[in-house]
């Protein structure tokens, strides 16, 4: 097990009070394994990643019962202990790769200081590693191209620069938040699989957060649906996908026409409602508004977690189609 | 309009700074429209023999609160109309430079073209040069006096109530409402008044407030040269530039007015930041 | 790129042009008759006043007169002083270190106290350093700077008795100048050789309160600047791609940030030097400052009318080129404009 998270909460101090952001998370990742971390804007799947990573800003809270990493326990709030692992054990993308990366400073600049900042390399071998990663990530004239700045290149080629720098030290976890969001779908499946490949030849676990379902079923092992600060639903990408427990997973499946298999084909289907803000959580299960099976019951107590093929919090979980 | 500015003094309460400014502002206001009344003595009348007397000081059944100046002036009562003095500099070169400048700067982003190259060159010109050394140019040929000083240091302000409401216009004149109108046969001075300056008016509301404090900073420091209000007026740059000689001797008369300067401009300047913060956003949520 | 420089240097040259223009204009609009002012004489027999007008080409049409005068400026005549009888440009070399010296002192001071307050104000927000340094800054470019250096003089010279009162320094010193400016003059060799460092002392004691009070303004506006931008810049994407990748917050400021966050700041420096003249007009009164400030008031008092013309082209003329430099610098430093320019 690489990654254990156990009961991780979050909490943001604003002018109008502490706002919850996540709520008691539990989730783990296996050496060499992708989880698929799904969820509409607001649901907290990026303030995930930054907690893991010590990256919120100053007002947030952050809280765990247990978090192991490599067998390592880890302090959140630490941001020696983070710091140590940010960029050498843990890499991240972001999703705009063009406003990632310092427009200040060439390429070749921002990838050398990381290789030197984790590794004992001089700066010609920091050089030599750094043109042969542009490489590796199929960037065309790599040499030259460590001379440029950032806005000389396109949002593609940016976010190859992005996935080289961040894979440069040989991470054990990836964290690809929306990496392709900003992209034509065109270049989506370039470098989705461009970061498989990186994967299985660095045998690196990778977190891929997407609000897209289609993609990340693609690329995943196993998948992690998050609503409102919560897991809705987790398991194994296969199961989830043929029998999906929680109601907002199956809304979700429906919503992608390509995403669902043995279901039946009809007009676009939308979840109704919205994703609530941090400021209007409701009580009981976060999803009750906008549920179709909603009761009494969900209105006002917090589903448990229940587990069967997948785990899932629901009171009226779907049952087999 | 009177929602807006309801909510505007709702916004700027929120601001300590801001609004600590504004009512130090309307307490010199206060001095000086009710100057007459307020201030002990005539702020020209000498008292003989009570030269250069520290504060607190008696003198032959007269009470000098903040003591007298080397003619034997009450201090008190020549800060009292110096804020007469300056309140009235301040708006004045706000009111000559605003409606210069904002006339200068519609036509030139309304009509363009070589008006607007004619305009803009001029202001840039104004701009290369530095504020106190234009002014001072300027006295230099009108000759010194406080009305000199004042068409000189707002001819110095006027580049940037131009260039304000030039940017202004240039951003609203592509907008649909101005084609709209322009489409049913608005003539141009029309449309500027009644579309395009009611947006206008934030931010020239925070220019006016950071303007009235260069202006009064500015015609200070014309009255320090001597190049600004002269003898006997009570303003205080020109009290601070008679006062310099007895630095030693007698202090008050150096430090009260320079204080004053610095409370006025100080308040102004708290007044135009809080302005801007709160008229900020709401200038983003206007259409 | 070479577009680009012709460009610029027409820009600089029309707005020199313009700068002469209004100079020259500057005479014939006091009241009262060129001839006379710029000779500087009450009145004249008429032959005397005729031979003058004739030999200063002011019996020539204005535009004639305007070209007259923009040829002799390009050949370095400025006129001569009414009142010491030499020439303005001699006047004016014998001046400008002062200034120099004193607005370089200024400049330092308040750069290198501005930048690390405005860093630290940043990265500190909303806390009691911030609100403390904001205060101070807004005070000080509030502040009215004849009065500040009148406070400065009470409290340091009179009560405290620590800084001299006025002038560049002790007049038993006599410095044989070579560059004009006495921090560097005094520590020339033979300098040394007889006096020791004393000079060198002194020198820096007299520059003390002057450069405070003429560094404030620059110190009050650099500081809220330097925080603004980098306050800006710290909540960008790449400053948490650094972080991200886990390199020193040391590293993650003071390159990642300060690259980007300096940029507006060198454009306020170039902003600076304007207020620097204003504020050396004025420091310079105060503390009888030999320098330019001092120069040109005294000639507005007196009259000195080719001094005043002459003085305030020199001076329009050397800020219009520090202006233009700092746009330089500022494309420079800007690697986006400074590639698109170059293709």
């Amino acid at each position: 097990m690489l990654l254990e998270v156990k009961n991780l909460s979050v909490l943001f101090r604003t002018e109008v009070g502490p706002l919850e952001a996540l709520r008691s998370l539990d989730f783990a990742l296996e050496e060499g394994e992708t989880l698929g971390i799904v969820g509409e804007s607001g649901s907290g799947k990026s303030v995930t990643n930054l907690a893991l990573m010590g990256l919120l800003p100053a007002n947030a809270l952050v809280k765990a019962d247990q978090v192991r990493f490599a067998g390592q326990n880890l302090d959140l709030n630490s941001q020696e202990q983070l710091r140590k692992l940010r960029g050498s054990q843990i890499g991240m993308i972001f999703q705009d790769p063009m406003t990632a990366l310092n427009p200040s400073l060439r390429i070749g600049y921002q990838m050398i200081e990381t290789l030197q900042r984790h590794l004992p390399l001089t700066k010609a071998e920091a050089h030599k590693k750094a043109v042969g990663l542009l490489e590796r990530v199929g960037i065309p004239e790599a040499e030259k191209r460590m001379k440029s700045y950032a806005f000389e290149l396109s949002g593609g080629m940016s976010q190859r620069v992005m996935i080289a720098m961040a894979i440069s030290c040989k991470p054990k976890l990836l964290i690809a938040d929306e990496p392709t969001t900003a992209l034509d779908v065109t270049i989506q499946k370039q470098i989705l699989d461009l970061l498989v490949e990186l994967q299985k030849e660095n045998k690196m676990s990778m977190m891929l957060v997407s609000h897209d379902l289609a993609l990340v079923k693609k690329y995943s092992q196993r998948v992690q649906v998050m609503y409102a600060g919560e897991i809705a639903e987790s398991g194994e990408t296969q199961n989830l996908i043929q029998h999906p427990h929680h109601p907002y997973t199956f809304g979700l499946l429906k919503a992608r026409p390509s995403a669902h298999e043995g279901m039946a084909k009809g007009d676009l289907y939308a979840i109704p409602g919205v994703v609530p803000s941090l400021r209007e959580r409701p009580q009981g299960c976060q999803f009750h508004p906008r549920c179709f099976r909603a009761t009494e019951l969900c209105k006002t107590q917090a589903p448990p977690v229940k587990t069967s093929s997948t785990r899932f919090r629901c009171h009226r979980p779907l049952e087999a189609p | 309009m009177r929602e807006l500015f309801l909510e505007l003094f709702k916004d700027l309460k929120k601001n300590k700074g801001a609004f600590a400014g504004l009512w130090v502002i309307l307490f010199f206001i206060t001095l000086g429209l009710l100057a007459p009344i307020l201030s002990p003595y005539p702020p020209d009348q000498v008292v003989d023999g009570a030269l250069r007397l520290p504060p607190n000081s008696h003198f032959q059944g007269h009470y000098f609160l903040f003591g007298t100046d080397d003619i034997g002036r009450d201090l008190l009562s020549r800060l009292i109309y110096g804020s007469r003095v300056s309140l009235w500099v301040g708006l004045s070169v706000v009111l000559l430079s605003a409606s210069l400048g904002t006339f200068l700067g519609l036509s030139a982003g309304y009509f363009g073209g070589w008006v607007d190259r004619v305009i803009s060159r001029t202001m840039d010109f104004i701009m290369a040069l530095p504020s106190v050394l234009f002014a001072i140019v300027i006295v230099a040929v009108l000759g010194p006096g406080l009305l000199n000083a004042i068409v000189a240091v707002s001819i110095v302000a006027l580049p940037n109530f131009t260039r304000l409401i030039r940017a202004q216009v240039l951003a609203e004149k592509n907008k649909q409402y101005v084609q709209a109108a322009q489409l049913y046969g608005a003539g141009a001075f029309r449309i500027l008044f009644k579309e395009i300056l009611p947006n206008c008016v934030a931010p020239l509301i925070v220019q006016a407030s950071l303007g009235f404090s260069e202006g009064v900073l500015n015609c200070a420091a014309l009255g320090f040269l001597g190049l600004g209000a002269q003898a006997p007026t009570p303003e205080w740059g020109t009290m601070l530039s008679d006062a310099r000689s007895f630095l030693e001797s007698s202090p008050w008369m150096v430090n009260l007015p320079g204080l004053c300067i610095l409370v006025v401009v100080l308040s102004f300047n708290l007044l135009g930041d809080g302005l801007r913060d709160a008229l900020d956003p709401r200038l983003k949520n206007r259409t | 790129m070479i577009v680009f420089f012709a460009k610029k240097m027409l820009e600089v040259i029309l707005t020199l042009l313009g700068i002469t223009f209004v100079c020259f204009l500057l005479i014939r609009l006091v009241p009262g008759d060129p001839v006379l002012l710029l000779i500087g004489e009450r009145n004249m027999d008429p032959v005397a006043y005729a031979e003058a007008k004739q030999k200063m080409g002011l019996d020539k049409p204005i535009p004639v007169q305007f070209a007259n005068y923009l040829g002799q400026v390009v050949k370095g005549d400025l006129g001569t002083s009414v009142i010491s009888k030499n020439t303005v440009w001699s006047e004016f070399i014998e001046r400008f270190p002062a200034t120099l010296e004193l607005s370089l002192v200024a400049m330092t001071f308040a750069t290198l106290l501005a930048i690390p307050f405005g860093i630290i104000a940043a990265l500190r927000k909303n806390s009691f350093f911030d609100y403390f340094l904001m205060g101070t800054s807004l005070t000080g470019y509030s502040m009215p700077i004849f009065w500040w250096g009148l406070v400065l003089i009470l409290f340091f010279s009179v009560h405290l008795g620590w800084t001299p009162v006025s002038g560049r320094i002790s007049i038993e010193y006599d410095l044989p100048l070579r560059t004009g400016l006495y921090l560097v003059d005094s520590l020339q060799s033979e300098v040394r050789q007889s006096e020791g460092l004393l000079p060198f002392w002194s020198a820096l004691k007299h520059l003390l309160l002057p450069s405070i009070v003429l560094g404030t303004v620059p110190l009050a506006v650099i500081a809220r600047m330097t925080r603004s931008s980098f306050l800006e810049v710290l909540g960008e994407d790449y400053i948490r791609t650094a972080r991200a990748k886990g390199l020193s917050e040391f590293r993650v400021v003071l390159i990642h940030a300060f690259r980007n966050a300096l940029i507006p700041v060198v454009t306020t420096l170039a902003l600076c030097f304007g207020s620097l003249i204003t504020g050396a007009i004025l420091t310079e009164t105060i503390f009888s400052w030999p320098g330019i400030g001092k120069w040109i008031i005294t000639s507005i008092s007196a009259r000195d009318y080719p001094v005043i013309q002459g003085g305030v082209l020199i001076i329009a003329g050397v800020i219009v080129l520090t202006n233009t430099l700092v746009d330089l610098i500022y494309i420079y430093l800007n690697p986006r404009m400074k590639n698109a320019l170059l293709k």
